[in-house]
């Protein structure tokens, strides 16, 4: 009997619940999705507390560590036992016989890796004045040492940790390319919606504007933009700026796709049917046209979250781009972009690694949603 | 259909006329003219320029006009005479420097434009009829990360462990020694090989987005009561893959084409580079930064143009596509 | 018997060598190229050298072998194929004198009024046709005092007044160039300035008047069949075939080689071209071969310094200079490559170049600027061993803005000026500046204004790393800057209406072999392109920088040598004492990566525009030995 009665609460719950609930019970179904939610969710966590999960700040510069590998972790002391985890200093020599940069490890002292150390200070969410940071090494004595440095995704060209900078960089990342990829995909739904619904001389007017501005060219833009901006504004309110304008201009492509789903869709019997029922033309577009192809547009906008991650490597090429001391994954990508680093720093690639988890993570949690949104399944 | 063709190629004109005086404003928009980065950039060469050289240089170039003078003159030319003005940077007519580019731009575009579609449809439609298999996600994951890398990296990338395994570099489709001697039967198969990498570059980058557009589209369709009747009737497979929903998540990619057709005269600007191919987007980029107005406005120009031919193209193959679209009637 | 028989061979052998030695000096026996004899449609080499051809006996050049191609990458930069291959009348040796080249020598009269310049007899152009005084003379008549090539007089023929010379044949081998006023170190100036100061009458003439007369259709329909380019106005078609010549096909030369008149390989805009051996060469090596040793210089076009690295690396490419920072990556290659490190003539390394606007319009800032305490406060706050070793990976010292080891005014306080590093007395150089420290713990001028240095430079040059790594050091002294880099047009359009503060950039053009040869490159108010002194004349200037514009306009009517030289030093005191650059490491060599296979480079040597960067390593004497 208590059986039963369980089933029948469950039942209830089940066809009573909203949509969204019934979405998210979908969702969680979708192991792929979950997943992805997870590994954005750790993402956006240590973004968020870079200060505390990142070893060094951003202008730790060291030039021992300029350009240096992934420092190396020992388990092992020398007799072979195992050991808390150690690492050595490093020492460089500039052999100008070979013109070669001999960089081997100063073993004579151990360095310790130790959590919850005290580093550089800064401000937790803004606001907690703090100086703990995850990890650090401390000397053989115990003691909190600068001079030593574990960098386990390797240095960049200033010596600064590349970890540490993902970690800073993820801020911008995973936070500007949205606004301008939701501004594009707004305004592209709204003004492609209106052209492809009403058709005639609305069409006709947002077609013609569309043809004006996809063929403005954007470079002569972006320089006319890098010389009216004045010095001094913060890097990252720059950085903002100049995608939301662009993204004023980047919407045409999305529009046209949606325009051209809308004509062939809108003469269709359900649409005719809320039109009768004397559904408003907004709420038809919003409720009835656009969940038609919900999967097109999370394509659209997984997609145009790398475009504007990358568009700024290229932004930076006018000068447009983020600035030292701000950082971002554009900004560590463009780093890489060239033979020397491929050849001789590798691990300067590794920020790639993470534009595309964070990219793959959106695509595989937008399948998700679509599924889950999908009344059919 | 052909009233409403003819009726939108009257509307060319005017939507041409707002697009040219667009993008002459926007091209001279940036501080500075041409005399300013040609005398940058034989300073950084080492010559020295007096005010009066610099005087002199801008009379010379009619730059000391205002710049809307400048555009009507420009325009004059072009429908008196058909003269698109003259290049500063090269010294010559426009018209010149463009022809110097145009067969192989073609050419390249062309190809690339074929191999993108190629590729992508066949793959988007294998993903979307085996969704959530291992072919599925091997795929997209291939596609995101060729999204995800800036083309110049995976080009750099590709091209640096060539050499560090062959001892080669391919760089460009023709070798120094090609370019010496001109093409012999004996260059080929080296020639097919240094193919490889603008494709491989190029696939990778920018398939992706056909790829997911063709399987979310065929993924959708696949769910609609049509398809469920199709099937109820007992159609094939195949006939309800390609002849009914194929046809319907075409509808994006057709729509998304218009803009493909104006890169297929400039070719895009950062294969070009890492290819070293000797095309048009090199030149509109130089000539955009350096402001060699006419150069610049005239292949801007010339790619408006295609982007409303383009448009117009793919509204008729909309129609074509599906019969449910009317665009004469008025809504 | 024995002793009898060597006797008699030994003197077999003497006489042998001195009828050897005899024969030599009656009649050279001058010898050519294979690939010229076995085009088959020149006649003999001795036909086609001057009477006295120049010999390259330079102690470091060993006798090559003929044959084989330079092979080179090309970035489509005018000079980048014109410098290793020009030739002037006179040109510098590698210890910076003066030698004769073209011409073959020069007299000067007594009040330095007319100079009097000798050809050499016999010489042709690169088509054969003979080059005589004429080509010259009217190369100066028609061309420059008609500004036909765009550039017009250059300053080497004006004297002190600004007036032009007189230029007058004497006879096919000898012409004159007179002054009104006395005019000192011409020579040296010409090899500055212009260097060539020639151009093919018989190719010319008719198009120069052309365009003098003002009939530009004539003159551009003949200008395309010259060079089979079409130009759409004299102005341009006049500098690009008179002072570019070297980049147009059909236009003979002087120089080794010429660029190919074959299509496909005759476009320097082109993906490839080639420059060909000039078979009237007029310079031959030691042993009498008629030089360039190589047959061709080939040119393969790339976009970018990586795609010159890789060809570089696969041998597609025997020559490039190279950043030190891809050094490493060419030697593990393991493609056989020699480094060789030339030093730079620039003042400090260019790229931590820094330059206040002492012209600024803002009085506060201008005051500021002048004052040596800041400039000096601003040199020493940055620990220069640390930012050497992060700007270079430890490959430069720290430095000053100063000349280089070896060239004139070189000391060594001078290099070592404002480089020790201290904070505090920075801060209080500061404050003697008339800063005060604000609330923020940044400085701000006495009436309370935020002092904020605007630091510009041009994007994609490396500044805006370098300032990432200085900028530290300027917040923790107490100064808040900004940076803004921007594209290289901007940043002019701002230079020309004096909007600059402050400028990351390598433009100082100050540094040269010795300023001596161009002392105004030191001097506000002649050249463009320059932040430290912003739209400075004469009329504006004031303190020593207005003495160091009366120091250059004296050293233009200074007759001896000695005395030039004294005015000169007298320049670089004032900026010795002033610093009105300031520079944060020691002047960068620059590397030479050439392949093992290339034999005759110049292995020491000095980076310089005025010795025409690679042009002094003399690739004509460069050959190939697998």
């Amino acid at each position: 009997m208590a059986l039963f009665k369980k089933k029948v609460a469950r039942d209830e719950s089940y066809y009573l619940a909203s949509q969204w609930t019934l979405m998210w019970r979908k969702l969680k179904k979708h192991k792929l999705a979950k997943f992805s939610l997870a590994v954005l969710a750790v993402l956006y966590i240590t973004a968020l507390f870079a200060d505390f999960f990142a070893p060094y700040g951003l202008e730790e510069f060291s030039s021992l560590y300029k350009n240096t590998a992934p420092t190396k972790v020992y388990w092992q002391d020398e007799e072979g036992n195992f050991s808390r985890p150690y690492v050595h200093k490093l020492k460089k020599i500039n052999d100008k016989k070979t013109w070669t940069v001999i960089v081997t490890e100063d073993t004579s002292e151990k360095y310790y890796i130790d959590f919850f150390v005290e580093g550089i200070e800064y401000k937790l969410l803004g606001f907690i004045p703090c100086n703990t940071h995850l990890y650090g090494l401390v000397n053989e004595q115990g003691e909190v040492d600068r001079s030593a440095r574990i960098n386990i995704f390797g240095a960049d060209s200033t010596g600064a940790c590349i970890f540490s900078r993902i970690l800073f960089g993820g801020r911008v990342s995973l936070t500007i390319p949205f606004v301008s990829a939701a501004i594009s995909f707004v305004l592209g739904i709204l003004l492609g919606g209106i052209s492809g619904y009403f058709g005639g001389i609305v069409d006709n007017i947002i077609q013609r504007i569309i043809e004006v501005l996809s063929a403005i060219p954007s470079i002569p833009l972006w320089m006319a933009l890098s010389a009216a901006i004045p010095p001094g504004i913060s890097v990252s309110a720059m950085y903002l700026y100049i995608t939301i304008i662009l993204s004023f201009i980047g919407w045409t492509g999305l529009a046209r796709v949606v325009r051209g789903k809308f004509i062939s869709l809108r003469k269709e019997d359900f649409v005719m049917a809320a039109k009768l029922a004397g559904v408003s033309d907004f709420k038809i577009i919003v409720k009835h046209l656009v969940p038609g192809f919900l999967s097109y547009l999370i394509v659209n906008l997984t997609l145009g979250i790398p475009g504007s991650i990358l568009g700024e490597t290229s932004m930076s090429y006018l000068g447009l781009g983020m600035k030292a001391p701000a950082t971002s994954w554009g900004v560590l990508l463009k780093e890489t972009e060239d033979l020397v680093s491929v050849a001789q720093c590798p691990w300067k690639m590794i920020p790639l690694i993470f534009v595309v988890i964070t990219v793959l993570a959106f695509n595989f949690l937008g399948d998700g949603l679509r599924d889950a949104a999908d009344p059919y399944k | 259909m052909l009233k409403y063709i003819g009726k939108r190629l009257l509307l060319f004109i005017p939507t041409l006329i707002i697009i040219s005086f667009v993008i002459f404003f926007i091209i001279q928009l940036p501080p500075g003219d041409y005399v300013t980065s040609y005398v940058a950039a034989m300073s950084a060469e080492g010559e020295v320029f007096t005010p009066e050289d610099i005087a002199y240089l801008r009379e010379h170039f009619g730059l000391d006009d205002p710049w809307f003078v400048q555009y009507l003159n420009w325009i004059k030319g072009i429908v008196t005479e058909g003269d698109f003005g003259y290049s500063f940077e090269y010294g010559r007519s426009v018209w010149s420097v463009i022809m110097d580019r145009l067969y192989l731009t073609l050419a390249v575009s062309f190809i690339i434009l074929l191999f993108q579609y190629g590729v992508s449809l066949p793959i988007g439609i294998y993903c979307a009829n085996h969704q959530y298999s291992a072919g599925d996600y091997a795929l997209s994951f291939i596609g995101f990360i060729g999204t995800a890398t800036p083309n110049f990296l995976l080009a750099i990338i590709i091209m640096y462990y060539i050499y560090v395994t062959t001892g080669n570099v391919y760089l460009g489709l023709f070798s120094t020694e090609m370019l010496q001697n001109g093409m012999r039967w004996e260059y080929v198969p080296e020639f097919l090989g240094r193919c490889m990498i603008p494709l491989i570059v190029i696939g990778t980058s920018g398939t992706c987005g056909i790829i997911r557009t063709v399987r979310a589209q065929m993924l959708d369709e696949q769910a609609r009561q049509y398809t469920l009747t199709a099937r109820a009737k007992g159609c094939s497979e195949a006939t309800i893959t390609y002849k009914y929903c194929l046809r319907a998540a075409l509808n994006p990619v057709v729509s998304g084409m218009a803009g493909s057709l104006r890169t297929i005269f400039s070719g895009s600007t950062v294969s070009a580079i890492v290819m070293n191919l000797a095309i048009q987007g090199p030149v509109l980029l130089t000539a955009l930064k350096s402001q060699d107005m006419y150069l610049a406005g005239t292949i801007v120009l010339i790619q408006a143009v295609l982007v409303l031919l383009g448009t117009l193209l793919s509204d008729i193959a909309l129609a074509w596509l599906d019969p449910r679209i009317r665009f004469s009637e008025r809504g | 018997m024995r002793n009898m028989k060597k006797w008699l061979s030994l003197a077999l052998a003497a006489i042998m060598c001195l009828s050897a030695t005899a024969a030599l000096a009656e009649t050279p026996a001058y010898a050519e190229a294979p690939y010229i004899t076995n085009l088959g449609t020149y006649g003999a080499v001795a036909d086609r050298l001057p009477k006295e051809p120049m010999v390259e006996d330079a102690e470091y050049l060993t006798i090559g072998t003929y044959g084989g191609e330079l092979k080179r990458s090309a970035g489509g930069g005018n000079w980048d194929a014109g410098k290793p291959i020009e030739e002037g009348l006179f040109r510098f040796t590698t210890t910076g004198e003066i030698e004769p080249n073209v011409a073959k020598g020069y007299d000067v009269s007594e009040d330095a009024k007319v100079y009097t310049i000798y050809l050499r007899e016999g010489m042709k152009w690169s088509d054969g046709q003979p080059f005589t005084a004429e080509d010259c003379v009217w190369f100066y008549n028609a061309v420059c005092l008609n500004k036909v090539d765009s550039k017009g007089v250059r300053d080497c023929h004006k004297d002190a007044n600004g007036n032009p010379a007189k230029v007058e044949k004497v006879d096919d081998y000898t012409f004159t160039v007179t002054f009104e006023t006395p005019k000192y170190g011409f020579v040296e100036a010409l090899s500055v300035d212009l260097k060539w100061h020639y151009a093919p009458k018989h190719i010319f003439e008719e198009m120069v008047q052309n365009i003098i007369d003002g009939k530009n259709d004539e003159a551009l329909a003949i200008g395309k069949q010259i060079c089979g380019t079409e130009f759409s106005d004299v102005g341009k078609m006049g500098k690009e075939m008179l002072y570019y010549f070297w980049n147009y096909p059909g236009i003979p030369t002087l120089n080794p080689y010429v660029l190919s008149t074959e299509e496909g390989k005759n476009s320097v805009k082109g993906e490839y071209y080639e420059f060909v051996r000039n078979p009237y060469y007029w310079k031959v090596d030691k042993a009498g071969n008629q030089l360039p040793y190589m047959d061709k210089i080939i040119y393969t076009t790339v976009s970018n310094v990586d795609q010159q690295l890789m060809l570089l690396l696969d041998g597609t490419v025997d020559y490039q200079t190279v950043g030190m920072d891809s050094i490493q990556t060419i030697i593990e290659s393991g493609t056989k490559i020699n480094i060789y490190e030339w030093s730079g003539a620039e003042w400090g390394d260019v790229g931590t170049q820094l330059h206040f606007n002492l012209n600024i319009e803002d009085e506060d800032h201008k005051a500021l600027f002048n004052n040596p305490d800041f400039r000096q406060a601003m040199s020493i706050c940055v620990n220069r061993e640390e930012f050497a070793g992060l700007y270079s990976n430890n490959w430069q010292e720290g430095g000053q803005a100063a000349p280089q080891p070896g060239a004139l005014g070189y000391s060594e306080e001078w290099a070592k000026k404002w480089t020790e590093y201290d904070v505090a007395k920075a801060q209080q150089l500061f404050e003697s500046a008339g800063l005060v420290k604000g609330e923020d713990g940044f400085y701000d001028f006495a009436d309370g204004c935020d002092f904020v240095l605007d630091i510009v430079s041009v994007a994609d040059n490396g500044a805006a790393d370098t300032y990432k790594i200085l900028e530290p050091y300027f917040r923790a002294a107490g100064i808040k800057c900004t940076f803004k880099d921007s594209d290289r047009s901007n940043i002019d359009n701002d230079l020309m209406a004096n909007a600059i503060e402050c400028m990351l950039l390598p433009v100082t053009g100050i540094g040269e072999i010795s300023i001596v040869l161009k002392p105004n490159s030191m001097v506000p108010g002649k050249a463009t392109n320059v932040a430290w002194y912003g739209t400075m004349t004469k009329e504006t200037a004031t303190g020593d920088l207005l003495k160091l514009i009366e120091l250059q306009e004296k050293i233009d009517v200074t007759s001896d040598a000695g005395e030039r030289t004294k005015i000169a030093l007298e320049m670089l005191k004032l900026h010795e004492e002033n610093m009105w650059t300031i520079a944060y490491v020691a002047a960068a060599p620059t590397y030479h990566a050439v392949n093992a296979r290339i034999q005759n480079f110049l292995a020491e040597g000095v980076w310089s525009d005025v010795y025409r960067d690679m042009g002094i390593a003399h690739c004509q004497c460069w050959y190939i030995a697998e």
